[in-house]
């Protein structure tokens, strides 16, 4: 059974008197539990996937269904981590991850609720910084509270756009391993679905990774190395090396087909 | 060379506040003048000597003290103790703040007065300008319609409407209130309309896939958000809203700090007029001064 599936999804932005198409056609299945990274150019779709997948946009044509029924609006089984810091910024670090699981367990105590809070906190390596607001954290930190408050809300369905990409290559070796660690603790698995533009990240990551062109889907990747994952031996592996070969010669066909039609770049 | 001058302008208050002391105390008072109890002059100039030596880390509080010193200092010799003749529009400082001490019970009086319908007014236009304005901003349809409605009656002067308020409404009162109501309101309403409008997209979104109810919405998300922009709008009306007030009272009420001023220049008695002028000049600084403070208590996160 399908968890997440999109079949024949179009969307189009309108604006005033002027329409763009960003997605056309897009057709995909993620099992329960799956672990899905979307790549691809900029400017190709991703983002406008995920806001469909998180329920902010309904497709302008084609279906969206979590477990097999339709789907439309936004719920809370699903949680988001956006591509800019999606704090609020009127909330201490405490309050904002606190208001996300509110919204879910809305019969638990203030107290109790505090101890998720700072359960989430410490495990994404942030102690003592309950009662800072989000302008007095690094851009790393923003992004690990924005981790914290997601994980926290316990969601079926996690989505992230570019979770990592604000951050310096340090944080973010940090954050895949944090992450990691974190899928491999709860205990049941959630579904994931990704958008990032680090292939080795989505190889680390992922079960499997689609790869976008052209408005849809131009390619899929299935990644089966073993569970727990280790950066190091994975990246040593031959089998890694030709995957992610396989993966940028997408990338370069890409630019040099969108380079003929004079359109985006990488 | 620079650096003597330096020191000599962070002297020069605590010189010009002992010549003050002096000039007060020792210094005989013209036989044309009366004055009853110098002790409120010299609490004001001790006062200000106070204030200095709290903020004695800012250097611009050396130069405005010093001003303030010299202006008492001429004010002082130009009324009290080289006055020639009546000096009936010239009253002393030595009996303009003794007024503060022999009228306190009118001065309360009229305070309590004119903050009544100042607070009433306010939280009219606070609650108001507050629902109204995330409504407006928050949806594209109404701000469609209201805003271009908007933008021909809002730049109206509110104390246009005093007289046809008195005349409409069933009292001097609650005319007043609603003009002051309004010229609060409109800034609030507004710089409301303005933020809620441009709220951040990442904001919106990561409150929507929250799946927050729409009361949540406004409440926990939009209302925190405008707050900053509340307090930007009341750093200026709250102001020009009690100098209405007062420009009003002067027309037609019967108490108040503008009816206090009026009622004495009436009767040419300048020296409650001044002290009248003072006390509004002191309730404007403590208004803004409390703002300020609500900023930064209330807006921590900015
Ligand atoms: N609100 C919008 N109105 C009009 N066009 C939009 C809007 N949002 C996105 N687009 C267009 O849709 C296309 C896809 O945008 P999307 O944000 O999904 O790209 P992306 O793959 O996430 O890119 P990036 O890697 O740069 O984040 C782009 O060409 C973009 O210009
Ligand atoms: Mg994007």
């Amino acid at each position: 059974m399908a968890k997440l599936k999109f079949e024949n999804v179009y969307l189009e932005y309108h604006d005033k008197n002027d329409y763009y198409s960003a997605l056309e056609d897009v057709n995909f299945e993620i099992k329960e539990g799956e672990f899905v990274s979307i790549i691809g150019s900029s400017g190709c779709g991703k983002s406008t996937t995920l806001s469909i997948l998180s329920g902010l946009k309904d497709p302008t044509k084609g279906t969206f269904y979590i477990d097999e029924k339709e789907s439309h609006g936004t719920s809370i089984n699903r949680a988001v981590v956006f591509q800019n810091y999606s704090l609020f910024p009127w909330m201490t670090t405490k309050k904002n991850i606190s208001f996300g699981i509110k919204q879910v367990e809305k019969h638990k105590s203030k107290k109790e609720i505090e101890k998720i809070a700072k359960q989430y906190l410490n495990a994404v390596g942030l102690d003592g910084i309950d009662n800072k607001y989000p302008y007095q954290l690094s851009g790393g930190m923003r992004q690990r509270v924005a981790i914290a408050r997601t994980l926290a809300m316990e969601p079926e369905i996690l989505l992230m756009d570019e979770p990592f990409g604000a951050v310096d290559a340090k944080t973010r070796v940090v954050l895949q391993d944090m992450l990691l660690e974190l899928l491999e603790r709860g205990n049941e698995k959630k579904t994931i679905v990704m958008v990032t533009h680090d292939i080795d990240e989505a190889i680390l990551l992922s079960d499997r990774v689609f790869f976008m062109a052209d408005k849809k889907i131009a390619k899929e990747f299935q990644v089966d190395f073993a569970r727990p994952r280790n950066r190091q031996d994975i990246f040593a592996t031959s089998k890694y090396k030709e995957l992610r070969q396989e993966i940028m010669s997408y990338f370069y066909k890409d630019v040099k087909e969108n380079i003929g039609n004079e359109e985006v770049v990488l | 060379m620079k650096k003597i001058l330096q020191n000599f302008f962070k002297i020069l208050p605590h010189l010009l506040f002992v010549a003050l002391l002096l000039v007060i105390i020792f210094l005989p008072d013209s036989k044309d003048v009366e004055i009853e109890n110098k002790i409120p002059f010299i609490i004001v100039a001790i006062i200000f000597e106070v204030q200095l030596l709290l903020q004695w880390k800012k250097a611009a509080i050396y130069d405005v003290t010093s001003i303030v010193f010299l202006i008492l200092l001429i004010w002082d010799f130009k009324a009290t103790k080289f006055a020639t003749g009546r000096k009936l529009l010239l009253p002393s400082p030595e009996n303009v703040f003794q007024i503060f001490v022999s009228d306190y019970p009118k001065i309360i009086e009229g305070l309590i007065s004119s903050f009544r319908l100042l607070g009433i007014g306010f939280l009219f236009a606070l609650v108001l300008g507050v629902v109204f304005g995330m409504i407006t901003g928050w949806f594209t349809r109404v701000y469609d319609t209201v805003m271009p409605i908007v933008k021909v009656i809002s730049p109206i002067p509110a104390i246009i409407y005093t007289p046809y308020a008195i005349a409409c409404l069933p009292s001097f009162q609650i005319a007043q209130i609603f003009v002051l109501a309004i010229s609060m309101f409109w800034g609030i309403f507004l710089n409301i309309v303005y933020r809620v409008s441009h709220v951040e997209k990442e904001i919106v979104d990561s409150a929507r896939t929250l799946n927050l109810s729409s009361s949540s919405m406004f409440f926990h998300i939009l209302f925190p958000y405008s707050v900053p922009s509340v307090i930007n709008a009341l750093s200026g009306s709250l102001t020009s809203a009690f100098m209405v007030l007062t420009a009003a009272e002067m027309i037609g009420a019967r108490s108040g700090l503008g009816w206090f001023v009026k009622y004495y220049s009436d009767y040419a008695d300048y020296t409650r007029v001044v002290a009248g002028i003072i006390i509004i000049g002191i309730v404007v600084t403590v208004l803004n001064i409390v703002i300020k403070f609500a900023d930064q208590k209330l807006v921590r996160w900015h």
